[in-house]
Parts: C-alpha cells; structure tokens; sequence
C-alpha cells in the first residue's frame, strides 16, 4: 500500500480511538443531563411543585407527593392556530382541575401571537385552577369566561378551545389512567 | 512577512474572518441573537480552530499533498466531535440551544481556510497563533453582534449567562428598557448589524489608509 493511504487510515484512527473513548467516558453524565433537562421542562409546567413526576405512557405522566398521587401531566396540541401547530402540557389535579399550561412548541407571530409562551408573557397562567363544570369556555368576547390578548383572537381562540378539549379527553381518560397506574 | 505581531493583526483586524473574509456566516448569523449564544459558539469555535491549526502543522511534512484535503477535514471534524460531546457533558443546557451549530462548525470555511493556506506551510508555534487569533477575530464579531442585537432586540444583556458560567451568571443579566424592537432579533437584523460592522471596519481602515 502507498503511504498516503496508511497515513489517512492512521489519522482516521487515531481520531476514531479519541471520538469513541471521549464518548464512553461521557455517555452515561450525558444520558443523565438529557434526563434532567427533559425533567427540568416539564417540572416548569408544575411551578416548581416538588412532586415526583412519572413517565406511564408516551408524553403522559403522573405526579405524586407523599400523600400518593396529586394528577397528571400530558400532551395536547392543536392546529387551529394562526400559523401551524401548538402543543403545550397540561398538568391536573386529582379533581381535574389545570395546575398549569405550558407551550412547548409553538409558530405564532414573534410580537403578536407569542403571548402564549410564559417567556413573553403571564396570559397562559389565567388557565391555573380551571376546570370544565364551573366555566364557559369561550373568550370573553363570545360570552364565555376567558380572557384573550390584544391583537391575536385567533391565537387566544385556539388556546382556550384547545385547553378545553384536552381537559374533555382527561376526562374521558381518568380511569384508563388510573388503571395504568395499578398496573405499575 | 510572518511575525507574531502580523499574524495577531490579520486574525483580529485586517484580515478578519467575519468582517474581511466573510466566512462563517452562517453560524455568525444564527447565534448572534443574543450575547449567551455566540460567547458559547464563539469559545467553541476558538478551541477547535486553535487544536485544529495546532495538528494540521504538527503532521505537515507527514502528510503527502494528495490526501491534505481529506485528512485536514478528518481533523477538524474529529475536534468538532470531540467539543461537542464536551459542551453536552458539561453544558447540555447551553448545548440544547447552539448544538445544531456547533455540529456546523466543520462547514465553517475559516478553519479549513486557515489549514490549507497557513497551519499547513507554518511551524506549529506560528500555526497555533494564527489559529487562536482568527478564532478570536471571529469570537469578538459574534460578541458585539450578540451584544448589540440582544440591547436593541430584547433591551436586555447578559441575559441567561448562567448556562455558561454557572450561578455566578444568574444576577449579571442587565435590562435597559422592556420593549425589543423585533426586527433586531431575526435574520434580517442580523444581516443589518454585520453590514454596519463591515462599513464602520472599512470606514477606519481607510481612514487609516490615507
């Protein structure tokens, strides 16, 4: 073989034992920062509750403290947005009630629509405490019991319509919930 | 012609990667948004272009013309890999938010630039210097754009500086005023303040000139 050959196949060596040992040495401190970050995400929606939270299904969660369990934090989205998709948590109580929202990923207008997101403004947390029997849930506008921001109807629209359809399908789900808990 | 002072001028100022050459674009338009980001990215790019200058002189005379291209992008890629995996073991937070950048940093025509024309036919002291100043050339440009969209486009600075420094970061965020003009903050602002630099860098060299 040429030399140039064995030199290039030396280097990719060389590089290839540092990659990989640099990647044994870190993985598991690496796998355990992803954790804490995915954690430290969805605690957000929680307030800073100390709750243990719990994965029981795919982007479905359980809160407990130690008087046993305090609810469920799962994922709802829409796309009756103004632009796209928006998908949020929502945490509830025991008695189905909202203990927080909190977009995660959202398209609406930076400046306009953006209001949705706790980083810009407080409007998302007008929804703690709500729950289905004792509010209209429509704008206030439309005779309900929810305020919207100022410029973005369609945006606040979808949010309290979303909102109030996933806490419909908490609802209708609460006791295949609790029943993938005994399962535990 | 090569003299220590030479080198640091051209990396910091006559020869600025940013200002001058114009490379690196991308990443310098993506995270300058606000200061945190491109005092992160910036680090990291000075790091692996300074290891990356420091090796291609090391095995100069060892490696033959026709693979020098292959093996210098080999090296730059492995010191990309390698500061990547190190930003997630220590900054995953920070990492979450220019991790898609830093991967970019291979693409980043300075240090292939810097390899071809000037680590590979330059003693390794030379080749490290000169590696070091053009990351720091391109550190600064993405300090004062990072600095100057973050003040206009948010009206605060420093803010989320602890994702790099720890909690000593927490407090040094500085709010000037509440409303951001927006334009600042998205791609247009960006091509807006690297035009200003550009102007006022070539208005001072003129006037140096003459």
């Amino acid at each position: 073989m040429n030399k140039p050959v064995i030199s290039l196949v030396l280097l990719a060596t060389i590089f290839g034992f540092m990659i990989s040992a640099s990647h044994v040495l870190t993985r598991e401190t690496i796998a355990g920062n992803r954790q804490a970050f995915a954690a430290d995400q969805l605690r957000t929606v929680l307030d800073g509750a100390r709750d243990s939270i719990t994965q029981i299904g795919p982007e479905l969660y359980y809160c407990k403290d130690e008087n046993g369990l305090t609810g469920f934090i799962f994922q709802y989205t829409t796309f009756k947005a103004y632009n796209g998709k928006i998908s949020f948590w929502i945490a509830v109580d025991k008695g189905n009630a909202i203990r927080g929202i909190r977009v995660i990923e959202h398209q609406e207008t930076p400046g306009i629509g953006d209001k949705i997101d706790t980083s810009v403004s407080n409007w998302i947390r007008h929804f703690d405490d709500k729950n289905l029997d004792d509010y209209v849930w429509s704008l206030r506008r439309h005779g309900g019991d929810f305020d919207q921001f100022s410029g973005a109807t369609i945006t606040s629209k979808a949010m309290v319509d979303a909102v109030h359809a996933g806490l419909e399908v908490s609802s209708l789900k609460r006791n295949e919930w609790l029943r993938l808990l005994d399962n535990d | 012609m090569t003299s220590p002072q030479s080198i640091t001028m051209e990396g910091l100022w006559s020869n600025n990667p940013a200002m001058v050459q114009l490379l690196g674009l991308c990443p310098l338009l993506a995270v300058t948004g606000n200061f945190t980001s491109a005092l992160g990215l910036g680090i990291t790019t000075l790091v692996v272009i300074t290891l990356s200058s420091f090796f291609v002189s090391l095995l100069r005379r060892l490696l033959h013309d026709s693979i020098r291209l292959p093996a210098q992008i080999m090296i730059i890629a492995g010191f990309v890999t390698l500061a990547d995996i190190a930003l997630q073991f220590w900054f995953f937070d920070l990492h979450q938010r220019i991790g898609l950048f830093v991967a970019l940093i291979v693409t980043n025509c300075t240090l292939l630039g810097r390899a071809e024309s000037f680590a590979r036919r330059n003693q390794v002291a030379y080749a490290v210097l000169d590696g070091f100043m053009m990351g720091m050339g391109f550190l600064l440009v993405l300090l004062v754009m990072g600095a100057l969209r973050e003040i206009i486009g948010h009206g605060t600075l420093f803010n989320n500086l602890y994702l790099l420094l720890g909690d000593v970061g927490r407090n040094m965020e500085i709010r000037f005023w509440d409303t951001g003009f927006l334009l600042m903050v998205l791609p247009p602002g960006a091509f807006l303040t690297l035009g200003c630099l550009i102007a006022l860098k070539n208005r001072l060299s003129q006037r140096d000139a003459s």
